[in-house]
């Protein structure tokens, strides 16, 4: 091409090294919060801890399939109450520490148990064990009792209550297996851009330059043969996607994820260029708050539902990328799908009509808040927010847009009474339907509200997600959670909007990528030429 | 010029004091528990109960600013609430790339405002006085922000010329080694990369240069016109120099005062542009650290962020009002 | 001004300072370039809603999202569809609107500041020239921008933000004007005589500061939209669905389509240039006839 000036420059200084390394480039929409597994919620941590580290379990590439991890098999007794997996043998961490089932137990336990003393970082609290496994060590609810090295490769985790999801929850991105060596060593720095980060992954840690770029090295002693196929990984942080993809059609990043759909056309036309589709694993939706009077009423909320052009939205900011189904899980779930559910048609006239029976004949006033950053199932929030916001005129609810930054956003939708209505949305983070369902409906819901100002409790929806949680029967599973998807459609509490294939793109050259579902993946199969 | 010295040093101290106070309120005036927006969300009461103790948030407020100026005398300005890490290396790390951009822009405004300010001096009313005046408006109007989407447009994308963001590239940037932090002073030590690095400054430089530029270009003009009509000047044509003897000798010397006093000015302002600057080009300085601290919450990051500017920004004001009293020629030449 | 009235009748027949101001200002080659500039926009400001009557923020069209422009849509269509043009017209009325009431703002409280501390002089002076030197010690972008991540995103936060960081300005204009004309004859006559303070202060020292003040409003109109624009960029100034021109480039950017629709840019961008440098020239040409002493 015509990268004349730079070509020309570098030439000369370049030539001579020689470029027989393959750098692999990814553009990351941001920075890692820290490299430290099990102590992270967001996605941009957990692509870049997938490199470094390896899983009980893993994903099948491109699906939400558990198969053999850092664990070779594994099976559940007494009623998916006792689940024991037998570990991967002669595996090493990066720093020469063999991988057993004492180090997966010191893992665990520094999430699990608060009082673990290799917990050094103050201002950490390892959140997401007690958000997918009930509690930490010593709480009620904490769905796990003890955990037990039965011999160098065996490792039995005690439940209080049956989990028939263990295997793909434990697998989920943040908790990667770290190296116990490590992490007593370098005490709080450990996962920070001061300290490193150890696993037992395709990539190694080399270092990490905040606010600018992460270099992970290959792992010579992968014990997965023949992987990783790139001498390194360098994840390059540019937040904003018009620079991103700048970035991409000049060739200096190979790759990158989060692309607003409005650039596919863009994509499509560039011959260097290839627009590559995430498998849906998410949904977007508009959250109505009953603890707001005019939406106590589940009519207002089903006449929202029918007001707002889901199809229409759809196809103008997603187009081929996103499709919307009434189901709150995406169609990758659809085992789990309701036969009765059909969705809300689009129809304004019946919505006014409903509107008037609930008492509100003239609409009413509504704050609606959208996120302020770009997430893949809402990545232009904003405009989603005041396409939503002009068809609800149309039945005469007149809508006045809020945001927040993302902290104080996600934080004060929980307290009472909350926000009237909000956008959110979700990405799986093992393919159970409980991953979905628990966090959003399950009692006390955190952040809907009842009139009086408490957490939303359904108990007839609880009592069915309790009964699918506790059950270790597939058929039955699957028809308590078909029961779910027609209760929680008729309620309306959360409109799915919705289930987008979020769009990534790739230089050509650049082969082996699959994106998964769960929306990180391993970099170790992607060839450069 | 010592006594001035120790009085311009001593009328530091209250401005430095407002400055730490102001910051030191800037936790205290957003709403909420200082603790709880320390720690973010996802805080455990006990986590909020000891940051708070260890903070001295239960003690008076006059004894918390003490313990903060203590703290900040001492260098430390607490951990980002975000990935923890002490706001002092973090500073450390990053203000050589903003250093390094604030200083390219204003060489760049300087070697092209300069000579353009005195060509449109000694050529006044000419094709050259009349593009540079026009140069000088649109430049201080143009929304820094604005030019650089459109130099990456025409630049990085479009002509494919130069790199749209970053200091490196990854292939020179994986053999590269930070010894200074200022990327081009490390890649003349090492001998390698320098057109790189100067490739990826280029636009960045120029996008945060052009409203210095334009500003130089202005005064340099403004303070030729009127040293080329002072007497002396007039005295030296008379005795018959020639043309560029009187402008380079005699007139350029004393122009060039106000302009020093502008390019020292300009810098401070940079500090703050370079928000704007970092955050189009993905450079890892300052500006771009505070713009994700707010993003984030990241409240020490930002207060850490706002008192480093403002102590640059004062010190470099002092040492321009210190080498304008060295260099005032009524004080030379009286 | 006096004064320079006096010399002049030397040679011909009286003039009063504003017909002498009007006369300079008209020789002003960038005074009416401004004036021009600056009418133009307040007329699109004001004629914004008959031009296109359209709703700027609901009025969009899926289909047509992105469109490059056209003879139907002269300046493109952006990511909703919406009609760039138009959003960009009324987008003027958000800046001046925007741009005079935050000179409004940091012109009373910095002009009164600035008369007080230079006419009662004492331990008030001291404590407004100390808030001064604080204020003057925090580059004008980062200060607005810490202001506004305390007190939360919004259009209204960021003009009074962006009013804030210009207070000092007037403070130490009004103040050195104030210092100088104190002196003045008339004025000392006027206090000797026991003229109230606030007379002596607003009847005889604020019309001396009036025209340099005057003319630092007009060039702070531009500061005032460059800074809200650059807030509305960062997406700590105007939000949706206000077409304020700083929030679209933003949208643009964040959006990812900024450069490959470039029509999207490129046209608030021109605006934001357009208007600062309307100010820009007026100010220059409102100094030429008011205050010609004054360095450039």
């Amino acid at each position: 091409m015509k990268r004349t000036l730079v070509g020309l420059l570098a030439l000369g200084l370049l030539g001579s090294l020689g470029l027989a390394q393959k750098t692999l480039v990814f553009g990351s929409n941001g920075e890692p919060v820290t490299l430290e597994s099990g102590n992270i919620t967001d996605g941009i941590s957990i692509y870049a801890q997938r490199q470094i580290y390896d899983y009980l379990v893993d994903f099948k590439p491109g699906s939400t399939d558990v198969i053999a991890g850092l664990a070779t098999s594994w099976f559940a007794s007494n009623e998916s109450k006792v689940w024991t997996f037998r570990l991967r043998q002669g595996v090493k961490f990066q720093d020469g520490t063999p991988l057993d089932a004492e180090a997966v137990k010191f893992n665990v336990n520094r999430w699990w148990d608060p009082k673990d003393p290799s917990r050094i970082n103050a201002a950490s609290n390892y959140e997401i064990w007690s958000e997918l496994f009930g509690g930490f060590k010593g709480d009620k609810a904490s769905v796990l009792k003890d955990i037990q090295v039965v011999d160098k490769y065996t490792i039995r985790f005690i439940m209080n209550t049956p989990v028939p999801y263990f295997p793909a929850a434990i697998g989920s991105g943040y908790f990667g297996i770290a190296s116990p060596t490590a992490i007593k060593a370098e005490g709080a720095k450990y996962g920070t851009a001061a300290g490193s980060a150890v696993g037992t992954g395709p990539y190694m840690f080399k270092s990490w330059q905040p606010g600018d770029r992460l270099t992970l090295d290959k792992n010579p002693n992968y014990w997965q043969k023949g992987l990783p196929k790139t001498d390194s990984v360098v994840f390059r942080f540019i937040k904003d996607p018009a620079a991103r993809l700048a970035e991409l059609k000049a060739g200096s990043i190979d790759f990158t994820t989060d692309i607003p759909p409005a650039n596919l056309k863009d994509l499509q036309g560039d011959a260097n260029l290839e627009a590559v589709f995430r498998p849906s694993f998410n949904v977007g939706y508009l959250a109505l708050n009953p603890g707001y009077k005019p939406l106590a009423d589940p009519k207002v909320r089903q006449a929202i539902a029918m007001a707002v052009n889901k199809k229409a939205i759809v196809n103008a900011f997603w187009g081929e990328l996103g499709m919307t189904n009434g189901h709150f899980m995406p169609t990758s779930m659809k085992t789990y799908y309701s036969s009765k559910v059909t969705d809300y048609e689009y129809n304004p006239t019946k919505a006014k009509q409903l509107l008037a029976e609930a008492g509100y004949p003239n609409g009413f006033d509504l704050e609606l808040w959208y996120m302020p950053v770009s997430r893949p199932y809402f990545p232009t929030a904003k405009e989603i927010a005041e396409a939503m916001g002009a068809d609800l005129s149309a039945i005469g609810i007149k809508v006045k847009f809020q945001t927040k930054d993302w902290a104080a956003y996600l934080n004060d939708r929980k307290k009472a009474p909350g926000f009237q209505a909000y956008m959110l949305g979700w990405t799986g983070d093992y393919g159970d339907p409980s991953d979905w369902y628990n966090p959003h409906f399950a009692s006390p819901i955190a952040d809907l509200f009842d009139a009086a100002g408490k957490p939303l409790d359904l108990k007839e929806l609880n009592a069915i997600l309790d009964k699918a949680n506790s059950s270790s029967n597939q058929a039955e599973r699957v028809q308590l959670y078909q029961q779910a998807d027609d209760i929680t459609f008729g309620l309306a509490l959360r409109i799915p909007i919705v289930h987008s294939q979020p769009l990534v793109a790739q230089r050509k050259g650049i082969s082996g990528w699959v994106p998964s579902p769960l929306g990180s993946e391993t970099f170790a199969t992607i060839v450069k030429k | 010029m010592g006594a001035y010295t120790a009085r311009r040093l001593l009328g530091l101290i209250p401005v430095l004091l407002g400055i730490s106070l102001l910051v030191f309120l800037f936790l205290h005036l957003i709403p909420g528990d200082p603790a709880v927006v320390l720690l973010g969300e996802r805080a455990t009461p006990e986590q909020v109960a000891t940051l708070r103790e260890k903070m001295g948030l239960n003690q008076p407020l006059y004894t918390q600013y003490f313990l903060f100026m203590r703290n900040l005398l001492h260098g430390d300005l607490g951990n980002s609430v975000f990935n923890l890490l002490p706001i002092r290396e973090q500073l450390a790390s990053r203000w050589p790339a903003t250093f390094e951009l604030a200083l390219s822009s204003i060489l760049i405004a300087v070697l092209v405002g300069i000579p353009l300010g005195i060509l449109a001096a000694v050529r006044k009313n000419s094709m050259a006085d009349n593009f540079s005046t026009i140069f000088s408006l649109v430049g201080v109007s143009m929304p820094v922000f604005w030019l650089g989407l459109l130099l990456i447009y025409l630049f990085a994308v479009n002509l494919q010329w130069l790199p749209p963001s970053g200091r490196i590239s990854v292939e020179a940037g994986a053999s590269f080694k930070t010894i200074t932090g200022f990327y081009l002073l490390d890649s003349i030590i090492q001998g390698r990369s320098l057109a790189e690095v100067a490739a990826h400054l280029i636009l960045p430089a120029l996008t945060l240069g052009t409203i210095p530029l334009a500003i130089l270009t202005r005064i340099t003009r403004g303070a030729m016109l009127e040293v080329l009509s002072q007497d002396y000047v007039r005295t030296a044509r008379a005795k018959g120099l020639g043309e560029r003897v009187v402008i380079w000798r005699h007139a350029l010397k004393n122009a060039l005062l106000p302009v020093v006093t502008i390019i020292g000015l300009q810098f401070g302002t940079l500090l703050g542009g370079a928000i704007l600057t970092e955050t189009i080009f993905s450079w890892p300085g300052i500006g771009s650290w505070i713009y994700e601290g707010i993003l984030n919450r990241d409240y020490p990051v930002v207060q850490g962020g706002v008192i480093f500017v403002a102590l640059v920004f004062v010190v470099v004001n002092l040492v321009v009002d210190l080498s304008y009293a060295l260099l005032d020629p009524r004080i030379q030449y009286r | 001004m006096a004064s320079l009235a006096q010399t002049s009748t030397l040679k011909r027949p009286p003039e009063t300072p504003t017909r002498l101001a009007v006369r300079r200002f008209m020789k002003s080659t960038s005074g009416k370039i401004g004036l021009v500039l600056a009418l133009v926009l307040i007329l699109v400001a004001l004629l914004a809603p008959v031009f296109k009557p359209y709703d700027p923020a609901t009025d969009r069209n899926y289909i047509e999202r992105l469109k490059p422009p056209s003879a139907q849509h002269i300046f493109g269509t952006d990511n909703l569809g919406r009609d760039v043009f138009t959003r960009v017209i009324h987008g003027s009325r958000i800046s001046l609107r925007v741009g005079l009431i935050a000179v409004a703002i940091s012109l009373t409280v910095g002009t009164f500041l600035g008369l007080v501390a230079g006419y009662f002089r004492g331990w008030l002076e001291i404590v407004i020239g100390w808030f001064t030197d604080i204020m003057l010690a925090f580059p004008g972008t980062l200060l607005a921008i810490a202001i506004v991540a305390v007190v939360g995103p919004s259009l209204t936060n960021a003009m009074i933000a962006v009013s804030i960081t210009q207070i000092p300005v007037y403070i130490r204009l009004t103040r050195s004007v104030v210092l100088s004309a104190r002196e003045l004859d008339y004025i000392q006559a006027a206090t000797a005589l026991g003229a109230a303070n606030n007379r002596v202060l607003f009847r005889h020292l604020l019309p001396n500061a009036l025209p340099p003040i005057i003319v630092q409003a007009t060039l702070s109109i531009g500061t005032a939209t460059l800074e809200t624009a650059a807030l509305g960029f960062l997406g700590l100034g105007a939000q949706p669905p206000a077409p304020e021109w700083g929030a679209m480039l933003s949208d643009a950017f964040r959006g990812g389509y900024a450069l490959n629709s470039p029509w999207t840019m490129i046209f608030p961008g021109l605006f934001i240039m357009f208007t600062v440098l309307a100010f820009n020239l007026l100010g220059d040409g409102l100094r030429d006839a008011l205050d010609p002493r004054a360095l450039r």
